[in-house]
């Protein structure tokens, strides 16, 4: 028992984990206590860009006000001098940072600075520093400079990112590009490993690492493995000594770091999907936890229909206080509509009492039964009272979801998702079609054109053969004459052709999904979302690809897909290239990361996967979020790269 | 990560270079550059001086190594004869250097304000378990407070919140005169928010105390109900209800049924305290429910008196002669809280004085004259 408390303890937190670090930064760099009666501190903020993106998922405004936070300033911002007051600042190291904060100390901006830089400073940029402090005579108001080893962002409890800012540097395109120099391959490897290294440090273990042969993700488990060894061998700066890891949570277990590459599988970036956080990320602006609405008032969104007359912009952040979105994030669509239900109503109820009781208050003093009643309903009303602000609470929660939910259902009546869904999960798990892919490729209305780009290209990837060129020219008529544009198609076909098909990712599982029927307990009650059309589909456990080689990994079963997998110890003494696994032992706790990009839907999938089994976790990554559009982009991108790189392809 | 949370000043980093020890306290005694942080004892590594980077949880400490490259820059420039800003240590250029800037009036006034926030603080919790006390009555001599004594602390405690929040709206008013920059205006708004927050949370410290003593009373009303005749027993509780008031007796808390006319001292008569108002005491007056409502939700922070408290503050003292505290500890509207017997204040004055309430009051001299 206490083993799997302890492994709770350190798989839920690198969101926890993170954010104490960032804390105690703020924190003038000492552990931070609570004390009610403590006299307040003042301090100012001055981030880069890295910085805001870390910090904004894990501490609202409001929280960085409790810590002391009068302003929070971008660093390349005009700023003027505040007297008297200490500055905190948390920016990457780079040249023009450097600069920027050489001149704050010319400029004698504050009264004292407290340095934290993401990712570790090297010497020389130190010495920079040191030479522009000297200069402006401020040597001793540089109070203190820390490495934070924070250069990732946490997103869940158990998801994280590389970056967001210069996403475009370890993006899908940029690591895929035809054109990339070794160079190049180079800073774009070392950006990763970077960053992973920062991971590793905050959740203060080191893992065994297992990766595909002769793919990027190669190559990141190399640089890793030797980056860690180092860090490792050298006593007296290592980051991982005894009092360093957490509790010893890992002194007896060490978690399992699978590195894959997104070229395993290209169909679950294009997939469309059924479950909530998916959903938001697929339809709508959902970016770093926070999603952007366009509201419009009123009028039907069809795809012929007329246009709203009236947008608002409205944006939410999607958070872990968030309630709700922590409970139904994972949950089908129809289930998350049911629940916005259930809460609106179990709210009104409670509206209802603290109306009556407060009716009640309001008699002055005439009527003896009601001032009787009034020592009995003192206390009730004394927690009603109390409870208002999270009364209040779920009325804001209730209208957020509301809003967010109705937003994705016009996205999914319009397009027919529900079909879409239904259709391509058929398709990956095999079972038979009921219907003609040439049909719904040439339904009007069903679908923008890139849905049904999607759907097809899903259908040629998981095709165990490919389809005659007969039908294909049919398809590809029909593609055209639907709006598509046919780049990514060329794409697919080359990167089938070229990648290790052996055991493709064709085996999505032998479960299909269930229609629960058209009628639902949300229809009956006239419910805020007219759910009317909308198939009720109940999703079906199926592994992924990438929650496949897990298990397989995790679980130290045989399979020839991961059997050759590379295994990488970095405590070992000496270095380590077999692939034999000296650990025969399941891991209790994982992390998958993937290189090239990843989605909700295969988070969501490792998710679904974990939670039957007791006491393991699983921790993913990848370097960047992308949603299917986003997907398609890029991979135009690559295609257009290849026909200028190799002309002849085609 | 276990941390005391002591009160070290934190130490301002020393001049130019030097290895300083992280293995104890920063050293006290150096005047403290921003406001004093609770400085707990991290869980720095094995590693002592002898490192120049100290690993600290997760993250690393490189401000030794910072400062052996100012020194290698130093004497880099020395060797290159490359002026180095200011001297040898720099120090002497540097208080050149910042004497013309202007020190603040604004900051060195806050945290005057905030200082003497502290000393109430320091205050109340010094007193705390003996007004809360509730067997005071049968403590010795010197363990006890009196009603007078408490009802004291409650009027110093009132005037002297009053008189820090409305040092806050004065400093509110100056802060942004002359100022030009909207980043600054923000920064002082925002300090003198976190200034009255935490005049907010010293003064729950006293309603929250202030509370016990009120449910108390309400609780005792309550239990006087459960006497068997209700007539004999209105008046009866009357009188023990003015017995309990009696700011010149010790003995507040006796069970009801010893209570005994004999006992009131004449001069105590027309003495009627806070409560007890000559109504028939087997109901408890709406006021009351909402007295104990109010100091609840005071407590909790929620309904109320919400908003802007301080603001809320001003016009209700200024209107009712009474605390925000007191305004939810609330009365029939037409009766006022009557003051002290001249006697009785200076026999009160007395005795709070050698619990050292005297030093109190005198500190709050400079603070009435704080313009």
């Amino acid at each position: 028992m206490v083993g799997v408390k302890m492994a709770a303890a350190a798989a839920a937190s690198i969101r926890e984990r993170q954010t104490v670090a960032l804390k105690r930064m703020l924190n003038f760099n000492v552990p931070h206590v609570k004390n009610s009666t403590g006299e307040p501190v003042w301090k100012v903020l001055i981030y880069d860009r890295f910085g805001q993106d870390i910090i904004s998922p894990l501490l609202s405004v409001k929280e960085l006000r409790d810590m002391g936070i009068t302003l929070h300033l971008l660093l390349h911002s005009d700023r003027d001098p505040i007297p008297d007051v200490p500055a905190v600042y948390f920016v990457m190291p780079s040249e023009e940072n450097i600069d920027r904060m050489c001149q704050d100390l010319r400029n004698q901006l504050y009264e004292s600075y407290y340095l934290n830089f993401i990712s570790a400073i090297s010497r020389s940029k130190l010495e920079d520093i040191a030479n522009a402090a000297l200069a402006a005579s401020a040597v001793a108001q540089v109070a203190k400079v820390f490495d934070q080893y924070l250069n990732f962002i946490t997103l869940e409890d158990d998801m994280f990112v590389l970056c967001n800012q210069n996403k475009e540097l370890v993006s899908y395109r940029a690591i895929n590009r035809p054109d990339i120099t070794d160079t190049e391959m180079e800073t774009v490897m070392d950006t990763i490993v970077d960053s992973l290294f920062c991971f590793f440090v905050t959740l203060g273990a080191v893992p065994i690492i297992r990766c595909s042969r002769g793919t990027a993700a190669e190559m990141v488990a190399v640089k890793l493995d030797k980056k860690l060894r180092e860090n490792l061998r050298d006593a007296r700066n290592s980051l991982f000594t005894g009092d360093t890891l957490g509790a010893g949570q890992f002194s007896f277990q060490r978690p399992l770091l699978v590195l894959v590459d997104r070229n395993i599988d290209l169909a679950t970036p294009l997939h469309h999907t059924w479950t909530y956080q998916a959903l938001v990320h697929d339809v709508l602006d959902f970016h770093l936890n926070r999603v952007n609405l366009e509201e419009s008032s009123g009028v039907e969104n069809s795809p012929a229909g007329a246009r709203p007359k009236r947008k608002n912009k409205k944006s939410y952040d999607l958070t872990p206080v968030d309630k709700f979105w922590q409970k139904h994030k994972g949950s089908p669509f129809p289930e998350v509509a049911e629940s916005v239900q259930q809460e609106l109503e179990s709210y009104r109820a409670q509206e209802d009492e603290v109306k009556r009781l407060k009716s009640i208050m309001g008699l002055e003093g005439e009527d003896e039964g009601a001032i009787s009643m009034l020592s009995d309903n003192t206390a009730k009303l004394t927690s009603a009272v109390s409870s208002l602000p999270e009364l209040l609470e779920k009325k804001r929660l209730i209208d957020l979801h509301t809003n967010v939910a109705t937003a994705v259902l016009e996205h999914i009546k319009a397009r027919k998702l529900d079909v879409y869904f239904e259709y391509e999960e058929k398709i990956m798990s095999k079972t038979t079609l009921d219907k003609s892919l040439l049909d719904i490729i040439s339904d009007p209305d069903a679908g923008t054109p890139e849905d049904k780009m999607r759907l097809f290209l899903i259908y040629y990837i998981s095709a165990q053969q490919a389809p005659s060129e007969a039908d294909l020219e049919q398809y590809k008529k029909a593609l055209t004459d639907a709006g598509c544009n046919l780049n990514p198609l060329q794409y697919i076909k080359q990167w089938k052709a070229f990648a290790k098909m052996a055991s493709a990712p064709a085996s999505y599982g032998n479960t299909t999904t269930k229609s629960m029927g058209l009628l639902s307990r949300v229809m009956n009650t006239g419910s805020q979302f007219v759910m009317e059309g909308v198939k009720n589909l109940v999703l079906k456990q199926q592994n992924l690809p990438v929650t496949r080689i897990l298990d397989n990994l995790m679980e130290m079963k045989s399979n020839p897909e991961t059997d050759d997998y590379r295994y990488f110890d970095p405590k070992m003494l000496r270095g380590n290239d077999s692939s034999v696994p000296r650990n025969k032992n399941p891991f209790q706790e994982a992390i998958v990361f993937v290189v090239g990009g990843g989605n909700y839907i295969e988070y969501q999938n490792l998710v679904d996967y974990i939670k039957g089994k007791q006491g393991k976790h699983i921790l993913y990554g990848c370097s960047e979020l992308f949603n299917a559009t986003q997907f398609i982009k890029q991979v135009k991108c690559v295609f257009h790269l290849l026909l200028l790189t190799y002309p002849k392809l085609l | 990560m276990a941390a005391e949370a002591g009160t070290f000043l934190l130490a301002s980093p020393l001049a130019g270079g030097g290895v300083r020890n992280r293995n104890g306290p920063p050293a006290a005694g150096l005047g403290p550059r921003s406001p004093a942080a609770d400085v707990g004892r991290p869980g720095a590594g094995r590693r002592g001086c002898g490192s120049p980077r100290v690993r600290v949880a997760m993250a690393v400490d490189i401000t030794l190594l910072f400062r052996a490259s100012v020194k290698t820059v130093k004497t880099r420039n020395k060797a290159l004869g490359v002026a180095v800003g200011g001297g040898v240590d720099g120090s002497r250029d540097e208080l050149f250097r910042r004497s013309p800037r202007p020190k603040g009036d604004f900051s060195s006034r806050a945290r005057e304000v905030i200082s003497h926030i502290g000393k109430l603080r320091d205050f109340l919790l010094e007193h705390r378990k003996d007004y809360i006390n509730a067997y005071s009555h049968i403590m010795s001599e010197y363990g006890k407070m009196t009603d007078t004594e408490r009802d004291q602390i409650d009027q110093d405690a009132q005037t002297f919140m009053r008189t820090c929040s409305e040092a806050i709206q004065q400093l509110r008013a100056q802060a942004h005169k002359e100022i030009h920059s909207q980043q600054v205006k923000e920064h002082r708004s925002a300090v003198l928010d976190f200034i009255e927050d935490y005049l907010k949370r010293v003064c729950k410290l006293y309603s929250e105390q202030r509370a016990i003593r009120v449910k108390r009373v309400v609780d005792k009303k309550r239990l006087s109900k459960l006497e068997p005749e209700p007539n004999t027993k209105t008046k009866e509780s009357m009188f023990s209800e003015k017995v309990s008031q009696n700011p010149s007796k010790d003995s507040e808390e006796k069970p009801i049924t010893e209570e005994y006319p004999e006992k009131i001292p004449a001069e105590a008569q027309p003495e009627l305290g806070s409560w007890g108002d000559g109504r028939g005491e087997d109901e408890l007056s709406p006021e009351e429910i909402q007295m104990g409502l109010g100091i609840s939700s005071m407590a909790s922070g929620s309904h109320g008196l919400e908003g802007n408290w301080s603001q809320n503050l001003v016009p209700v003292l200024t209107a009712a002669n009474r605390s925000p505290c007191e305004a939810a500890v609330t009365q029939r509207p037409e009766r006022k809280r009557s003051a002290l017997p001249h006697a009785l204040k200076s026999g009160a004055q007395r005795k709070l004085c050698s619990r050292g309430t005297l030093q109190f009051l005198n500190h709050l001299e400079p603070v009435v004259s704080f313009v």
